[in-house]
């Protein structure tokens, strides 16, 4: 299945996180969950320069992404992608993509309501982000190759 | 004043464990990596994965480095979950409840990362 089938957009407009599969250089599996734009035709995802998604994407670029839909609701298929990463340089990029991470994530009334519902964690979530300089991040862009909908066993 | 973290205990996430709302695991495939996702289940603190069996044999086989990831949440301070890396064994029986259907492996933890950002406080620079 192509990555622009309208199935595929549609499920990943429906989707808040997904899970990033690499490898290490040794060949030491890694998955983790990333939040992520979707751009239309590739996805970004900022995180930490230091963590091993990065690190990997460096040495080996071809990652697998898994996509389950949360907004949908609990069960169905899970969409993989087998993508191509790169680690972007772009400033302006990077804004963009953490402009729009904020309105998905946080200006809408389910994030607006877990952060009030979380008044207590704040300071140390304000104190942590405060403390984290903009050259600590990476941006990794995604351009998905092919894409399937698997059924989870159960 | 020390950092932000949101680390856990394996064992804070226990209910997690029990009830996982989904589970993935990472493995290499070749030259290359897989990832896809696989029934769960945690007994009596043993990590059990599932995997469907196909023409060609299950997609995974013994003594395979694995990453399992189970997680859950869509809001930031809802996310948590429990990275398990470790080899996998043939299941000596089917765990609890376990679908026939699947092919059943245990994965022995050599590394288990646990993460509650609901949890999220200050530590000393030195704390966890």
């Amino acid at each position: 299945m192509a990555p622009d089938d309208p199935q595929v957009q549609e499920f990943l407009k429906r989707s808040m996180n997904m899970r990033v599969a690499t490898l290490s250089r040794t060949g030491v599996p890694h998955i983790t969950p990333l939040r992520f734009i979707y751009g239309g035709r590739t996805i970004c995802a900022l995180t930490r320069a230091v963590t091993l998604p990065v690190r990997h994407i460096a040495d080996r670029p071809e990652v697998v992404l898994l996509f389950d839909a949360e907004q949908r609701g609990p069960t169905g298929p899970v969409l993989r992608l087998q993508a191509h990463a790169a680690i972007r340089s772009d400033p302006g990029l990077a804004a963009r993509c953490q402009r729009r991470a904020a309105t998905k994530y946080f200006l809408r009334p389910g994030g607006i309501w877990n952060m009030l519902t979380h008044w207590r964690n704040l300071p140390a979530w304000v104190r942590g982000r405060r403390a984290t300089r903009p050259e600590t991040n990476a941006l990794i862009e995604f351009v998905p190759e092919t894409a399937e909908f698997v059924p989870p066993p159960s | 004043v020390g950092r932000a973290t949101r680390r856990v205990q394996a064992e804070d996430l226990r209910e997690l464990l029990e009830a996982a709302p989904r589970a993935n695991i990472a493995f290499r495939l070749g030259d290359g990596i897989e990832a896809a996702p696989v029934a769960f289940r945690f007994r009596a603190g043993r990590y059990f994965i599932g995997v469907p069996r196909t023409d060609t044999g299950p997609m995974l086989g013994p003594d395979e480095l694995v990453e399992l990831l189970i997680d859950d949440g869509q809001w930031f301070f809802d996310l948590r979950g429990l990275r398990v890396r470790g080899r996998t064994a043939h299941a000596n029986q089917l765990p609890e409840g376990a679908s026939a259907s699947l092919a059943w492996f245990e994965l022995t933890p050599d590394k288990v990362v646990a993460w509650d950002y609901g949890t999220l406080h200050e530590v000393a620079d030195d704390g966890p």
